[in-house]
């Protein structure tokens, strides 16, 4: 039953690195990561054509199409997170100046 | 010099054990059972393979970050209506939460089953005494956060999967 309470996925980095996940880290690259090859594998099961054909081909295709869409959630949330902190430091205080 | 398969196009399976027609409620129903079944059922077996693998995935990644505590019908009856659509691992993680994980508090009429605080541990009846470990310890702010969020996201995959099941000559572009 202990066994069940254990997190494998926060212990050993929590061991390893203190606090780690008080860190923007955790959530900006360590979850954001996990959880967008996940949902990439999902989605691509879904769309993928063509599964027929030798297992490692198809897997490899498979691989390729799941690591880039990866790559663009990552990139793009990260975008979207560099878009909102200059917004937030550079155009909005540039709008309206506080006193 | 052979034609390069699409990687997309329409449809799917090249030995279909089951009448692949517009509506098939049977293989939609499985899928959200045993996510992956529906499109196994189908004869889409390495489809429901890596179907199972991204949603159970992303379902045991939240529990390993959140720990048990992310799954929790009572606590969280909101995240659980969106966890739920994972299936049999779903309710099988909440059953084990809620009957291994949790005690009773003879102290509380308002939650009267709860997880130990640290310094606190259940007896052999299930009531909550002090002294000695919880059997787990509760996740807190963003790791709890994440752990609840995984396994959302899991069971809303799960659905779009069971929807694409039941509608098998849907969705794919030709």
């Amino acid at each position: 039953m202990m066994l069940l309470a254990y997190t494998p996925f926060v212990d050993p980095v929590s061991a390893l690195w203190p606090g780690a996940y008080s860190s923007a880290l955790f959530v900006n690259v360590y979850c954001l990561i996990v959880v967008a090859f996940f949902t990439s594998v999902t989605y691509k099961a879904l769309r993928f054509q063509n599964f027929d054909g030798p297992i490692g081909s198809v897997l490899t295709v498979f691989l390729r199409h799941t690591l880039v869409m990866t790559a663009q959630i990552v990139f793009g949330i990260w975008a979207l997170g560099l878009l909102v902190f200059l917004i937030v430091h550079y155009i909005v205080p540039f709008i309206a100046p506080m006193a | 010099m052979s034609t390069p398969t699409p990687a997309y196009g329409h449809s799917v399976a090249s030995t279909p054990s089951a009448p692949v027609t517009g509506f098939n409620p049977f293989t939609g129903i499985a899928a959200l059972v045993i996510p992956g079944l529906g499109h196994v059922f189908l004869g889409q077996v390495r489809r429901g393979i890596l179907v199972g693998f991204g949603v159970l995935g992303l379902f045991f990644a939240g529990l390993f970050v959140g720990g048990i505590d992310a799954v929790d019908s009572k606590e969280d009856a909101l995240w659980f209506i969106a966890q739920a659509p994972t299936g049999i691992v779903a309710f099988g993680a909440n059953y084990i939460h809620q009957n291994k994980f949790k005690g009773v508090d003879p102290t509380s009429r308002a939650a009267p089953r709860r997880m130990p605080n640290p310094g606190e541990s259940i007896n052999d009846r299930g009531v909550i005494v002090p002294g000695g470990n919880p059997p787990a310890e509760r996740s807190l702010a963003r790791v709890h956060e994440m752990g609840i969020l995984f396994t959302a996201v899991a069971g809303l995959l799960n659905v779009l999967a069971a929807i694409d099941a039941m509608f098998p000559t849907m969705g794919r572009k030709s």
